[in-house]
């Protein structure tokens, strides 16, 4: 599905490697923990699944197609595919819990019957159902994260990249987001999920991609956290 | 149209949310276009004058005494086949004394019946009239060397100064235009650049859902024709205050020679209308698209 051939990536105003020599195969449906200090390549790993960037060296294929050779608009069709959570949520604040989650399919145009179908049924999913009127300054930082990950799953994506989604909350209501997370995998959905969450990681018996200075130190089936 | 009504809405929303930047970008495109308002109606009004001067403007053609009546209308044909001659009226001796006496009061009949006894000394001529203020000269040295012809007359330094000035105007229409086109782009842009900037969340999550940059362009294209066509309105109705309240001004005070002069307001207020909608929707929207195309191209690496 996802798969790293002997990447390196380093940063137009840097002459440090931030990714170095990674090589990594991530099959469909897998849940992987990346984790490792501040700095250690995390994010950089995560947008270039994204395609913000194409790496420095090696190459990067999704689904056996080399992403480095796509065009913008075959980006686009990419990123369709897949749905991001932030740490920082990222909800647009002058919006309703409804018009965030239904922003992301109204992007790609699709009719108002099949939202408000899609974004009722993807709300009761998180845990939000009731809530579709409220705006995320209203929230905890529990029923944001809720939304932004309703936001994230409402187009069926393949991929799910979360960067840090339990960051920001407490212990109990990273769990929930947690469980919530493991549900969408158990449908099909493949994971990657940057953390420095030890508790986490090490409650949820998942394989763990341990990145430090950019290399890849240790890579465990049903790991614990470094 | 769902979307282009989203695209509508979310523009009104962005508008209103930063009303202080919008405000001052509406403003500069008043000012820039009151200015060019102004260098516009006073291009306008010399273009207006000068034509009005070339559809009054003759010339008339003196013709000898000697020659015969077969050779004067020889010389009409000369000049009627002429592309640039439009009107032509021959004018006799008689018809010449005629207009010359017309010119003084009964009193000094006695100055005209000596004209009379000794011989009417008024040449015949041909008045014409000449398609373009430009054309004069090369229809003046076109009949001046003709035989037959003793002198052409014309307002000749008039004409001149009249066609330089024109051209002095015209320029400096151009430069004031393209200077201010150059002010009004880079406010609208800038806008658009902080506006871009205040939503760049939107933007990061319209990229990552996957929208096409044609999406995420379209609002802002929006929000900035809307900007350029409100300060256009603008300024439209403020020139047509002051533009009227100047030629009411010039008719009260009808010592000033231009009052006569002034271009009818309907033909100034109809160009500039249509060219100020026109220049706020393109600059609006040129400014949106070059601001907004930067941003998203300096956040793709």
């Amino acid at each position: 599905m996802i798969k790293f051939d002997n990447i390196s990536k380093v940063y137009n105003d840097s002459d440090q490697y931030a990714l170095k020599d990674i090589n990594i195969y991530i099959k469909k449906g897998e849940f992987v923990f990346l984790v490792g200090p501040s700095g250690a390549g995390k994010s950089t790993f995560l947008r270039l699944i994204l395609k913000d960037f194409n790496p420095t060296y090696g190459t990067l294929y999704l689904n056996e197609v080399d992403v480095n050779k796509l065009k913008n608009n075959e980006i686009q069709h990419l990123r369709r595919r897949m749905g991001v959570v932030f740490q920082e949520f990222k909800l647009l604040e002058g919006k309703t819990v409804f018009e965030n989650v239904a922003f992301a399919m109204e992007v790609l145009k699709r009719d108002s019957k099949t939202i408000k179908k899609r974004v009722s049924y993807v709300l009761e999913i998180v845990g939000l159902n009731g809530m579709e009127d409220r705006y995320p300054q209203t929230m905890s930082g529990g029923e944001r994260q809720r939304v932004a990950i309703a936001r994230a799953i409402i187009n069926g994506p393949e991929i799910l990249i979360c960067d840090e989604p339990t960051g920001n909350l407490d212990p109990r209501t990273s769990f929930g987001i947690m469980k919530l997370l493991e549900n969408i995998n158990t449908l099909g959905t493949t994971i990657i999920m940057a953390t420095h969450d030890k508790q986490v990681v090490d409650s949820f018996n998942k394989r763990v991609l341990i990145l430090e200075n950019g290399v890849i130190r240790g890579d465990r089936q049903g790991g614990y956290f470094y | 149209m769902r979307t282009l009504l989203n695209f509508v809405r979310d523009a009104y929303l962005n508008i209103k949310r930063n009303v202080l930047m919008s405000t001052a970008s509406i403003a500069s495109v008043v000012a820039a276009l009151i200015i060019m308002g102004i260098v516009l109606v006073i291009a306008i009004n010399v273009s207006y004058i000068v034509k009005e001067v070339e559809s009054n403007l003759q010339m008339k053609v003196y013709l000898n005494d000697d020659i015969s009546d077969q050779q004067v209308s020889e010389i009409g044909t000369y000049i009627q086949n002429n592309s640039h001659v439009t009107e032509m009226k021959y004018v006799s001796k008689e018809e010449a004394l005629e207009e010359f006496a017309s010119w003084f009061d009964s009193s000094e009949e006695a100055l005209l019946e000596g004209y009379a006894q000794t011989g009417n000394p008024l040449p015949r001529s041909y008045v014409i009239k000449v398609d373009n203020a430009d054309n004069l000269s090369q229809v003046y040295s076109s009949i001046i060397e003709y035989n037959g012809v003793t002198d052409v007359v014309y307002g000749k330094e008039y004409v001149s100064v009249l066609l330089k000035f024109n051209n002095l105007i015209n320029t400096i229409s151009l430069i004031v235009v393209a200077i201010l086109s150059a002010v009004s782009l880079f406010t609208i842009y800038n806008t658009i650049k902080l506006t871009v900037y205040a939503r760049r969340n939107d933007v990061e999550i319209m990229r990552y859902v996957g929208a096409s940059n044609s999406y995420i362009k379209i609002p802002f294209i929006i929000e900035g024709s809307v900007l350029g066509l409100i300060g256009a309105i603008a300024a439209v109705l403020l020139l047509r205050g002051g533009y009227t309240m100047m030629i009411g001004l010039m008719q009260l005070n009808s010592v000033l020679p231009l009052s006569t002069s002034l271009a009818p307001f309907n033909a100034v207020i109809y160009q500039i209308t249509i060219c100020f909608i026109l220049y706020g929707l393109i600059i609006g929207a040129g400014g949106s698209f070059i601001s907004v195309s930067k941003f998203l191209k300096g956040n793709v690496k």
